[in-house]
């Protein structure tokens, strides 16, 4: 159907950076164009991905249902501003999925919540959590090592930073160190990863 | 690039930056092009991570987002300022005033499509008009640090502008469906501590303005008594984040 694009996986495990690295051009125009088809595909694609995250950060499985099929309706309605040169489907999906998680999550508690969320979570270890309850994927084994090329505190702010949806303020308080320290080492941490997992553009 | 403030790359490309922060670095980003492929790189190294977290979501969900499309329509290309303006290319001085233009030419014209001269001209005329009952939302999209959103659940579709210079945020109206007898739309600005009342929708042409409330982050629409309540009595059919 796509010419040189890459025969997608028909069924349950979609092949984890097809999304993000070739033919996504195409999927994305015909969404574009209001093909309902194309739309299941790409939700087939994409959504244990945004679920995933969606609900990592939220925890509710039901408000987490509420907000993937919020970023999905977004990603229909928005399809034809996606724009491939600024970033794969995938970048554009996961950022929109992060940020609404994110958002709901920050205005639906009180601070007091927070608060108390935050002396919950104290040193939670996020990305142990993550290595028990994946399966042995390709992706995941790399984003894993790649996690352990880290300082741990680069690990811990970005953990808690991207998958607790902490503002870097909160972070520096969780771990008990300046500002300007967290604000380097999500930076830093950040550059590490991409560096390692080969992400460039 | 001021070294400082482009260290904030990998905070905001994990939405871990302050609203204020958020917006200031915005400004930033738009001037600097290092900093944009920076934070896309970012985006892209955060995209692997939240990957890494997949997990199936119940069979349901895809049958409850089928349906859902079906009734949202999508937006054409370059419809117009759907994006915050803040991540446009161009320093916002110079966009701020071509945003007003269109958005009161959106207004004014709605979906009408002019081929005639004399049709132009008295759209011009009735921009003129309009453009005085819309002199706060101008002033509001000229300022520095606005948002313009398009937002649209169900059948209802509007703009919502916000200025943090003029501590204001309008909604206006672009389709409305009725209320339905004796209710009115009731617009509510709703933080931590609960929802305050942004104001009742006379009708589908009136921009409603309403001072934000400090925490008020998001902002929703209920269906009410005529008259309007102290207090949401409905669930919302819109809401959207004002951050």
């Amino acid at each position: 159907m796509h010419g040189a694009t890459p025969e997608r996986p028909s069924s349950g495990t979609p092949d984890l950076r097809a999304v993000a690295q070739s033919g996504h051009q195409d999927l994305m125009s015909q969404v574009a164009r209001g093909d309902e088809h194309a739309f299941a595909e790409l939700y087939d694609l994409l959504a244990e991905r945004v679920y995933g995250l969606v609900l990592r950060v939220m925890r509710d499985p039901a408000q987490s249902e509420e907000v993937t099929q919020e970023v999905f309706v977004e990603l229909w309605r928005t399809a034809s501003r996606f724009q491939s040169e600024r970033g794969s489907v995938t970048s554009w999906a996961m950022t929109i999925a992060h940020r609404r998680a994110v958002d709901r999550v920050r205005s639906s508690q009180s601070t007091i919540d927070r608060e108390a969320r935050m002396a919950a979570s104290q040193r939670d270890t996020p990305f142990d959590s993550v290595a028990d309850e994946v399966a042995n994927r390709f992706e995941q084994h790399q984003v894993r090592n790649c996690l352990d090329t880290l300082t741990e505190l680069q690990r811990e702010s970005v953990g808690l930073a991207y998958y607790q949806g902490y503002t870097y303020g909160e972070v520096a308080r969780l771990l008990d160190t300046p500002l300007g320290t967290i604000k380097t080492r999500l930076r830093d941490g950040l550059i590490r990863l991409r560096d390692c997992l080969g992400v460039s553009r | 690039m001021n070294a400082d403030i482009h260290t904030l790359t990998g905070a905001y490309a994990l939405h871990a930056l302050s609203e204020s922060e958020r917006a200031a670095f915005e400004d930033h980003l738009a001037q600097c092009a290092a900093c944009r492929k920076e934070v896309s790189e970012m985006r892209e190294t955060a995209a692997r991570l939240g990957s890494a977290v997949a997990t199936q979501p119940p069979e349901s969900l895809k049958q409850d987002v089928m349906a859902s499309i079906r009734r949202v329509r999508q937006l054409p290309p370059d419809e117009g300022p759907i994006i915050p303006l803040r991540g446009r290319k161009w320093p916002l001085r110079v966009t701020a005033l071509a945003a007003a233009a269109a958005a009161i030419a959106a207004i004014v014209l709605g979906s009408q499509v002019i081929r005639l001269d004399d049709e132009a001209t008295r759209a011009e005329q009735r921009l003129a008009e309009v453009s005085d009952r819309y002199e706060t939302v101008a002033d509001m999209i000229a300022a520095r640090n606005t948002k313009i959103m398009a937002a649209k659940s169900g059948d209802m579709r509007a703009t919502v502008v916000v200025s943090r210079q003029h501590g204001k945020v309008a909604f206006l109206p672009k389709e409305v469906p009725e209320p339905g007898e004796n209710k009115t739309y009731q617009l509510w600005l709703i933080g931590p501590d609960g929802a305050h009342s942004a104001g009742l929708l006379a009708d589908q042409d009136t921009p409603v303005i309403a001072d934000t409330i400090a925490g008020a982050n998001v902002l929703g629409v209920t269906v009410e008594p005529e008259g309007g309540s102290e207090q949401p009595t409905t669930e919302p059919v819109m809401t959207m984040a004002l951050g």
